[in-house]
């Protein structure tokens, strides 16, 4: 058959194509499913728990960014607090020679 | 007893339109059992959404958008997971032309003389995108009218026509190909 006229063949089949009824119980297993409880399916519980997951990141981020801000500010008061020491006790050399 | 709706009604609904979703998600993902499971899955959201259903457009139409978006959900889970499965020989080693994946796809609703050659075109459907697979699967399988898929697709009519244009011509590209290839 030549190549048009084969592509054109295969193409026509989707008309062709019938619907087909579907399992007769399917009403009955939507039913059965709705009546149970609701059960969290794994990929809720992989979604919820990604996000449990994130959450206690971004705690963890915000506590790790305050600990290192509180350190920098105790550092920070404490090398002041040195060089105002230093101030005070004035570590100019004089040399006599 | 359901309780979100009545039963009746949810069930005047499932008995309209069970027969269309199922078809439709058959079309879509090529096989039966997985059109089953995304059947009920369908019905299991109209069942919860209904009562919230503020759409201009028809019950029935909103209720054929959800099985064509749950049949595409299923198919891009199903390629996430081919893409860590071995690839073996994607291209044929004389011809150079790419292999197709050998679809066992035999539609139910197709008589037997026309078995193979609608095998092919299941085949030659999978390789559209998703926009010209379902427009082409709704409007040229299902027999829905070019109005009816715009509905469903939530699209214009003219860019359901030219979908279904540049569906037709990959799919004559793709045939093409598995030409070549049968003969070879």
């Amino acid at each position: 058959m030549e190549k048009k006229e084969w592509i054109n063949s295969i193409l026509e089949t989707a008309s062709e194509i019938k619907a087909v009824e579907p399992n007769p119980y399917l009403y009955h297993k939507i039913v059965n499913r709705l009546h149970q409880p609701e059960k969290l399916s794994s990929t809720i519980l992989k979604y919820k728990l990604e996000w449990v997951i994130a959450f206690f990141l971004v705690i963890a981020l915000n506590v790790s960014s305050l600990v290192v801000y509180k350190t920098k500010v105790k550092k920070g008061k404490e090398v002041s607090a040195i060089e105002a020491l230093s101030g005070e006790i004035s570590f100019n050399t004089t040399y006599n020679y | 007893m359901l309780s979100n709706i009545s039963e009746n009604s949810f069930q005047q609904l499932f008995d309209t339109n069970n027969k269309k979703v199922f078809n439709i998600s058959l079309n879509i993902v090529q096989n039966i059992e997985d059109a089953e499971d995304i059947t009920q899955e369908v019905f299991i959201e109209v069942y919860y959404s209904l009562p919230g259903f503020n759409e201009k457009a028809s019950v029935s139409t909103w209720i054929y958008r959800i099985a064509v978006n749950k049949s595409l959900d299923f198919l891009k889970a199903k390629k996430r997971k081919k893409r860590f499965a071995l690839l073996t020989q994607l291209f044929h080693p004389e011809t150079g032309l790419q292999l197709h994946d050998i679809s066992h796809f035999d539609h139910p609703g197709v008589i037997l003389e026309n078995k193979e050659r609608t095998r092919i075109l299941y085949q030659a459907i999978d390789q559209l995108i998703e926009t010209q697979k379902t427009a082409f699967i709704l409007s040229r399988v299902e027999g829905f009218s070019q109005k009816e898929t715009a509905e469903i697709m939530r699209l214009s009519e003219k860019a359901i026509e030219a979908l279904l244009q540049r569906a037709k011509e990959n799919l004559k590209k793709s045939l093409g190909d598995f030409y070549r290839q049968e003969r070879i």
